[in-house]
């Protein structure tokens, strides 16, 4: 295969030329500043004893977080810009939202902050609303099953989230108000080795809406009982210790919310209380060219949840802790070879009126092997991970990264990764049709990647292909009239096509910044046919941020082509176009005005794929301030 | 769809044909026998079977044969009910004769091959859980409604297009104190005008009485009064009944609530109220129901408070209106309790009650059956359980009854038995999908000509949930060409257009 690349590669460079010749053409290429794009970076501090260097990933660095700290939107309206990543709101501000990866569900996304895994006992996924922006350092978006890497839950992909900053930062403080009474209030403060950052955002989330149903006229609606009060904290603290050093890092977030039900059946009674936190110690020494690096680590994570729903129905309450001990190794054996292994040993406990006191333990190990052969990366690992009550799972993976020259990089992998079923998925009892199904099994997925990656200075070009085939799906299927359950059933394959580029220009004073990316999804489920529910065949992004004298204009576009709500594809969910637009001025380096509108298009009948319906047209004006000033 | 078609095609997959099924050629109009209802086919047996159903010869004193190609003649002799059935000698087509006038050609059919053609491609897309399916009005000029439960609306549903004709009707919110709360219908009757249906919505307590033509509403149909319970009825735990913020215990006195069957009698609505208060909530809040109400209302005199009568049994699920007898027959499932298994826990039934003094008359009782619905052909009661795939009849003059199996699930539901051509009635199962047929006179589970079920969806295990079916009005064949039954599947969410002309006639 390599013989036959290479007898193309002339005809491929030629292509390659012409296009590098394009980019130069448009002004000479300018240093890194503020405004520094995604970067698509294979390579990358992924908070794992050893990255796996051809699991491509997407980087969010810290300036494009600062710049979207400056136009006071949150986590998810990043996110949703990257190729594979699909954001879901499920309300508007201050609400629920939650990743997907590569057309899989929220569960099929894992999220890991600061080396913790995020878990819950609910089959939902992870809601971001509840990990502050403000205490963020930098993203990586991991593209594609991660099984070996990560462990359960990172079969679309995973969201790791780092808070220690990797070099001083500011405090800062800023407010935000918009509308539908939206506040929010966020401030960080750095002090020798300790970083926190803090939020309160509270909003109505009261919106009229144009409820848009099959075959029925349209019809104006009140979203009510949409408000959601929520509040943040996020804190990292090191110091040297011995031989390596200490980490210690915390968070946790509180939302109080209504929750207003479905278009169709609104709900102006429910409540719900939620609350998360997450606490990881870690002794971690790098690895010298004697010594292996070691890492020590002990995390624990908790979700509460209250949720009530008017005075004759019991509440719901649900403690989640899940805690966990890691040991990691690693060192090179040679200059171009090096291997890795680390153990984790874990322990889930829910206690629920949803699924009564539940605990599981778990545990796992990976090896990792890493060979240079010239322009040509090998990376293998294997990882074994064992809950109990689970079958044994074993996750291997194998990559290659190659580098012909140096702005081209062409990868391979191919890997299994895994999701065990979550705790109320085996054991909610039978209650208002709903139940657990306790003959659950874990779904698993292979996957294969082929990318390729052109990275020039200010042009960045990424084009992906995979195919994933899904074993044991778990989809909540109708056991009868009456009960609705999830099961384990057959395969389901999906193809896809992932591409980002961006291009960056100075013209004078004038630095324009612009970025699409793509998604093509097509898939089917082996039973029926049909594609599952929330899939959309298309997704598109694209921002342009044009920026001179301190005043920066943005805009954002959101596109994701219908899909439907239910597995027979009959309730179609109408394509979701969302146009975001910003300015924002630095009348000082220390401070910015900002002015942010979000839907700009004012669609009143914006739903996300779990038809519930969002704002339309709203604003936010946000003034931020650093350090010096305060 | 576009989008879909070019990910597709940018992976070489492309994008399926839609299949067009078109329909079997009209029928000529012939005294004493009707067409649509004979049958020329090979039995999966191999046997070559010339028949037709009840009422295909009307005229049993006409000298009806049968010549196949093979020029043998065959005398038809049919029962009272016009029914007959004669072995062929292996032959590929026939003639109908009346004394020695040729009728029509019949074209022998496979079985398997027939009932699968019957089943015309789904029209997708019915809205969020829909429940009902009507047909209003009479000939060329009869519409399908659907009840859309889920989306608060009744629809037209054009047997081509489905929802996109865009002929759709919300329904009313009611305000309350808790919030505006949607009709939610349920079932539909339509009334004999050929212009007008009325749809029971149960979040509302009441029903609608809806202008097809003109997609509105033109009245409300309430119960006013309260039902006295002498003595009062406690409750398992204290509820918040009338949504005023008080919780209690005991009840002496309610509002008739939920009401879900409905039929139509000239100018009476009957309407049956369910009493459902809650679902199993927890282990320790069982589901809770009040007795259930019948409301007969006048449609000419709409102020008239209705007349009520409350139901011995609870949970009535399905009200039919029994022409020939001139009874109402209530069908009550009794309490359904879904932990930890779904089992029922009151007694189920049904209930005959004469529509002029709303006495009940007569009541069966089917213990652990949870009926569903039922209807009166031969000389017994044919009765649907929600709970298993099963069908029982009683004989109505006394005597014992049997059931009738349709799958080897453990639990499936029947949610409403109908009558089709030809005196067969109609049992479909939710689970697996299937369109089964009986025969009332000789209790036969999918008898000749269809020797087996109709497959109207995948079945298990992602289930399209069949649930109910409406037969078009008139004469497949005769009065129109193409489907002549059109089947709702719920979970699924689309329709299933059926033409049993695949299978019957010439």
């Amino acid at each position: 295969m390599l013989n036959g690349v290479r007898r193309h590669w002339p005809a491929a460079a030629s292509v390659l030329a012409v296009l590098l010749a394009s980019v130069r053409a448009h002004g000479e290429p300018v240093s890194s500043s503020t405004l520094a794009p995604y970067a698509v970076e294979v390579r990358d501090a992924q908070l794992s004893t050893h990255v796996d260097p051809t699991q491509r990933s997407t980087r969010i660095p810290r300036a494009v977080l600062e710049r979207a700290r400056a136009r006071a939107v949150d986590l998810p309206d990043v996110l949703d810009l990257v190729a594979g990543a699909r954001v879901l709101d499920l309300g508007g501000p201050v609400r629920e939202k939650r990743l997907t990866l590569r057309g899989a569900g929220s569960t099929a996304a894992a999220v890991v902050i600061d080396g913790v895994p995020i878990s819950t006992p609910f089959a939902t996924g992870i809601d971001l609303g509840l990990v502050p922006i403000e205490g963020l350092e930098e993203l990586s978006l991991v593209h594609g099953g991660a099984g070996a890497a990560y462990g359960s839950g990172a079969l679309g992909g995973a969201l790791l989230v780092r808070t220690r900053p990797t070099r001083e930062r500011p405090s800062s403080l800023s407010l935000a108000m918009g509308s539908l009474e939206t506040v929010l209030l966020r401030g960080a403060v750095s002090a020798g080795g300790l970083f926190s950052a803090a939020a309160y955002e509270q909003s109505s989330g009261a919106f009229e809406y144009t409820s848009r149903l099959p075959g029925l006229p349209d019809q104006a609606r009140w979203r009510a009982n949409n408000d959601a009060r929520r509040g943040q904290l996020s804190t990292h603290y090191q110091r040297e210790l011995g031989p390596g050093r200490l980490e210690i890092a915390a968070g946790g977030a509180i939302r109080d919310s209504g929750v207003p039900g479905f278009e169709t059946q609104a709900d102006l009674d429910a409540r719900e209380l939620r609350a998360q936190g997450r606490l990881r110690l870690a002794f971690l020494r790098d690895a010298g060219r004697a010594t292996p690096g070691l890492q020590f680590g002990a995390h624990i994570q908790g979700l509460g949840i209250g949720y009530e729903e008017g005075a004759a129905l019991d509440p719901s309450r649900t403690l989640f802790w899940a805690s966990g001990v890691d040991v990691s190794a690693s060192a090179p054996l040679e200059s171009a070879h090096r291997w890795s292994a680390r153990i984790e040993l874990g322990l889930e406990h829910s206690s629920s009126t949803e699924h009564d006191e539940t605990s599981r333990p778990r545990g796992a190990a990976v090896i990792a092997d890493e060979v240079q052969l010239g322009a040509v990366t090998v990376f293998g690992a294997l990882r074994g991970e064992l809950y109990a009550g689970q079958p044994f799972a074993l996750m291997p993976r194998l990559g290659l990264l190659w580098s012909p020259v140096w702005v081209l990089e062409l990868g391979f992998s191919v890997g299994r990764s895994f999701r065990v079923p979550s705790i109320d998925e085996l054991y909610h009892p039978s209650q208002v049709g709903l139940s657990g199904n306790p003959d659950l099994v874990a779904e698993t997925a292979w996957e294969s990647e082929l990318f390729a990656r052109l990275d020039h200075r200010d042009f960045q070009l990424e084009l992906a292909a995979f195919a994933r085939r899904t074993s044991d799906l778990v989809l909540y299927l109708n056991r009868n009239a009456f009960e609705i359950r999830p099961e384990n059933l057959g395969t389901a394959n999906l193809l896809g096509l992932e591409s980002s580029a961006r291009l960056m220009q100075q013209l004078g004073r004038l630095r324009v910044e612009l970025g699409v990316s793509g998604t093509l999804l097509a898939g089917a489920l082996e039973e029926t046919g049909e594609t599952w529910p929330t899939l959309a065949p298309l997704g598109l992004a694209t921002e342009a941020l044009l920026s001179a004298y301190g005043v920066e204009l943005g805009s954002q576009l959101r596109y994701a082509s219908e899909t439907s709500a239910n597995l027979s594809g009959t309730l179609a969910t109408e394509p979701y176009l969302r146009w975001d637009a910003s300015l924002v001025v630095h009348p000082v380096d220390e401070a910015s005005l900002a002015l942010s509108v979000h839907n700009l298009l004012d669609r009143r009948d914006l739903e996300t794929v779990n038809k519930l319906p969002l704002p339309g047209r709203t604003l936010l004006f946000a003034i931020r301030v650093q350090e010096e000033i305060l | 769809m576009k989008w879909r078609c070019l990910a597709f095609g940018v992976f070489f997959l492309g994008c399926g044909e839609v299949a067009v099924t078109s329909p079997d050629p009209m029928i000529h109009e012939t005294s004493g026998a009707a067409l649509e209802l004979l049958y020329f086919v090979q039995s999966p047996t191999g046997r070559t079977l010339f028949g037709g159903l009840k009422g295909s010869i009307s005229d049993p004193t006409a000298a009806w044969s049968f010549r196949s190609e093979l020029g043998e003649d065959h005398p038809v002799s049919a029962s009272a009910s016009g029914a007959f059935e004669l072995e062929i000698e292996d032959s590929e087509r026939g003639t109908f004769h009346r004394g020695e006038t040729p009728i029509a050609e019949f074209l022998r059919r496979d079985v398997a091959v027939a009932r699968e053609r019957a089943v015309w491609p789904p029209i997708g897309g019915a809205g969020s859980v829909p429940n009902d399916l009507v047909f209003v009005g009479q000939g060329p000029e009869a519409r399908l409604v659907l009840v859309r439960s889920g989306d608060h609306a009744v629809s037209v549903f054009d047997l081509e297009r489905g929802l996109d004709a865009d002929l759709g009707l919300r329904l009313p919110e009611q305000v309350r104190s808790t919030g505006p709360i949607g009709a939610q219908p349920w079932f539909g009757a339509a009334l004999s005008d050929g212009e007008r249906i009325v749809v029971t919505a149960f979040l509302q307590h009441r029903a609608y009485l809806i202008h097809v033509p003109s997609l509105s509403v033109e009245a409300e149909l309430r119960v006013e009064s309260t039902v006295v319970l002498e003595p009062p009825m406690s409750l398992p735990y204290a509820i918040d009944l009338d949504g005023s913020g008080s919780s209690r215990t005991e009840v002496s006195r309610y509002a008739p609530r939920c009401p879900q069957g409905v039929a139509v009698s000239g100018d009476h609505v009957f309407v049956a109220y369910s009493g459902f208060v809650a679902p199993r909530l927890s282990p320790t809040r069982p589901p809770v129901y009040l007795p259930g109400v019948l409301a007969r209302f006048s449609i000419s005199d709409l102020a008239a408070a209705p007349k009520i009568a409350v139901l011995p049994l609870l949970n009535p699920q399905a009200v039919t209106f029994d022409s020939a007898r001139g009874r109402v027959l209530v069908t009550a499932s009794g309490v359904l309790d879904t932990s930890p298994e779904l089992t029922p826990i009151t007694m189920g039934g049904v209930m005959l009650v004469d529509p002029d003094t709303m006495t009940i008359e007569e009541t069966f009782e089917l213990p652990d059956f949870a009926p569903g619905s039922a209807l009166i052909a031969g000389d017994s009661l044919w009765v649907s359980s929600l709970v298993s795939p099963t069908v029982r009849w009683v004989p109505l003059g006394g005597g014992s009854g049997g059931e009738i199996r349709l799958n080897d699930e453990r639990v499936d539901s029947v949610f409403r038995l109908v009558e089709l051509q030809g005196g067969l009635i109609g049992a479909p199962s939710f689970n697996t999908d299937r369109l089964h047929f009986i025969d009332p006179e000789s209790k036969q589970l999918d008898p000749s000509p269809f020797f087996g079920p109709l497959s109207l969806g995948p079945g298990r295990p992602i289930f399209d949930g069949l649930q109910v079916l409406a037969r078009r009005p008139g004469r497949a064949g005769v009065d129109f060409a193409g489907p002549d039954l059109f089947a709702l599947s719920g979970i699924a969410s689309r329709v299933v257009p059926v033409e049993f002309r695949k299978v019957l006639g010439p």
